[in-house]
């Protein structure tokens, strides 16, 4: 039995950022303020693990104050599913603890790596695609599966490059390591446009291959122009060929949990909550035809 | 080596290596150029991603160095950081503790030497903020320690305690950098030294100049010593220090959470 509320995920969520804790302290943690005073209509939202691994302090305070009216979910980048070193075994015992702290609905990180050599980029690099990736990938979210006891999600990162010695698409990757890893996955369809335009491919083709049984929830977020390149800066609102797409993914998967992100330039939260609106119209739109 | 293992360390050595290149020329056989961008630009698009990130984490653990040399000289100084020195923890909370020690030996701020120690101010306010809270101490678990052991006694500072000392005031520089403060922007570098203890009380925080006596109290008790050497300590440091007035209020404020023996 839960001591949260047992509300299940579903519609449009937020994404909690906890860069304004500090500042609540001296009254400039709008968001956080907004979310905990307010208890703004948000169906649900999502933390970033990696921010609250220290062991006790205010971010975890201000967590519980969230969680007493939320039901929250989990999304993370330590896991470096897709690194050649061994599983960083003190961080997954951190995000344990974390876990039976929170009980979120679930817990999500990406097809990428983060480290090597005991080194941490704290960025999603990407790797070529290959039976030894994938064999890899795969045995590394069994092991956390194992660890954790529960199936994690994966999420498709967005990509600046691809390597000449891929074996296979980004998702006949995604779909073989599904498959191999019994394992689920979070749709980020920014992610997809942005590395769809970045690598040449197109969009319609990835969309069309997700195993839609396996997807439990979708993410969006604005990317930026930068010339050669879209990059994946989470800094603006929903760009319209993603929310085009969106509708495409939406289309293809059903009414699927979906999450608004928005890390650098954080806007006020009002303007959170109209993206949110926007991706809960289509959700209901979806769920009208049905 | 696995060729995916190879492709990783080379990765890893491109984005923090320096002009030469070597590593990511090497990587660039991998990697599939585009209209209008080499390999070598895309590998950078994740280089300036990286560095990026990890000078931002620094410029939200050190707010007031960055507001006393600026946002372009403290990005630099930040960059030149993050390129000598990996982050070694998947929590980035961790990242960036000998920032203080690295702008010591950073030859263009010289000129502010209070800085290493602004930068030190900074680093413990953050890990006091992200600390465990601690029960306070028992008293009376204290008073049945028998007398002839008390001298055995080991105190322990709070987990969410730091202890600071500067031959400048930079409690001071501090103080009139934070973005509330509105009162006289002057300090004088001539103030003096100044001890201190960053704390958490609850949820609130704290920064309290000790006198010399709570000093030598607590930093004696953080080196490990029993309650007989910390006395003796205190009595060559400063011997007008009273132990038994210091040591009850050490315990009240919560500043001394535990004690083994």
């Amino acid at each position: 039995m839960s001591r949260f509320t047992e509300a299940p995920i579903g519609g449009a969520g937020i994404g909690l950022r906890t860069k304004h804790y500090q500042d609540v302290l001296s009254g400039q943690g709008a968001q956080l303020q907004e979310v905990i005073e307010n208890r703004p209509p948000v169906a649900w939202f999502e933390v970033l693990t990696d921010n609250y691994l220290g062991t006790g302090g205010l971010p975890r305070h201000h967590l519980h104050q969230v969680r007493e009216n939320y039901p929250l979910t989990f999304h993370g980048v330590g896991m470096s599913l897709g690194s050649t070193d061994p599983l960083d075994y003190g961080y997954l015992t951190r995000l344990k603890a974390l876990i039976e702290d929170f009980e979120p609905a679930w817990v999500s990180d990406h097809l990428a790596w983060v480290s090597v050599g005991g080194r941490y980029l704290h960025d999603l690099i990407p790797f070529p695609y290959t039976r030894e990736a994938l064999d890899l990938f795969a045995q590394r979210i069994i092991e956390v599966q194992e660890f954790l006891g529960r199936r994690i999600l994966v999420e498709n990162p967005s990509t600046y490059l691809s390597f000449t010695n891929c074996e296979m698409s980004e998702w006949a990757f995604v779909k073989a390591l599904v498959e191999q890893a019994d394992c689920e996955l979070l749709i980020d369809v920014n992610n997809i446009y942005v590395s769809a335009v970045n690598n040449g491919f197109d969009p319609l083709e990835y969309v069309r291959a997700i195993p839609a049984e396996r997807v439990r929830e979708i993410h969006l977020a604005g990317y930026e122009e930068m010339g050669q390149y879209l990059f994946d800066t989470h800094g603006y609102r929903v760009r319209p060929p993603v929310w085009e797409l969106y509708r495409f993914v939406l289309d293809q998967l059903g009414p699927t949990p979906t999450l608004i992100e928005w890390d650098n330039d954080i806007p006020d939260f009002s303007v959170l909550l109209e993206e949110a609106a926007k991706a809960q119209a289509e959700i209901d739109r979806l769920e009208a035809a049905a | 080596m696995s060729s995916l293992r190879h492709i990783q360390a080379l990765f890893c050595e491109s984005i923090f290596e320096d002009q030469s290149g070597s590593a990511v020329n090497e990587l660039s056989r991998y990697i599939t150029p585009r209209p209008g961008l080499s390999p070598q630009d895309h590998v950078k698009i994740y280089r300036r991603s990286v560095l990026a990130k990890l000078a931002e984490a620094l410029s939200e653990i050190y707010p007031v160095c960055l507001k006393l040399v600026g946002e372009a000289f403290f990005s630099a100084m930040a960059h030149t950081f993050v390129r000598q020195t990996p982050s070694r923890s998947p929590d980035l909370g961790e990242y960036g503790h000998d920032f203080g020690d690295f702008i010591e030996g950073f030859e263009p701020a010289a000129t502010l030497p209070y800085l290493p120690d602004v930068a030190r101010l900074e680093w413990a306010w953050h890990r006091v903020y992200h600390a465990e809270a601690a029960e306070p101490l028992d008293p009376e678990s204290l008073a049945r320690v028998p007398a002839d052991q008390q001298g055995r006694i080991r105190f322990h500072l709070a987990p969410s305690s730091r202890l600071l000392k500067s031959i400048y005031p930079v409690h001071r520089i501090w103080q009139v950098n934070q973005t509330e403060y509105d009162g006289d922007g002057r300090v004088d570098l001539d103030d003096g030294g100044i001890r201190l203890l960053v704390w958490r009380q609850g949820f609130d925080m704290h920064i309290n100049p000790l006198d010399e006596g709570t000093w030598y109290v607590l930093k004696s008790c953080r080196d490990g010593n029993d309650f007989a050497t910390v006395c003796e300590n205190l009595e060559q440091r400063a011997p007008n220090a009273d132990i038994s007035a210091i040591l009850p209020e050490l315990v009240e404020r919560g500043w001394i959470s535990s004690f083994s023996l």
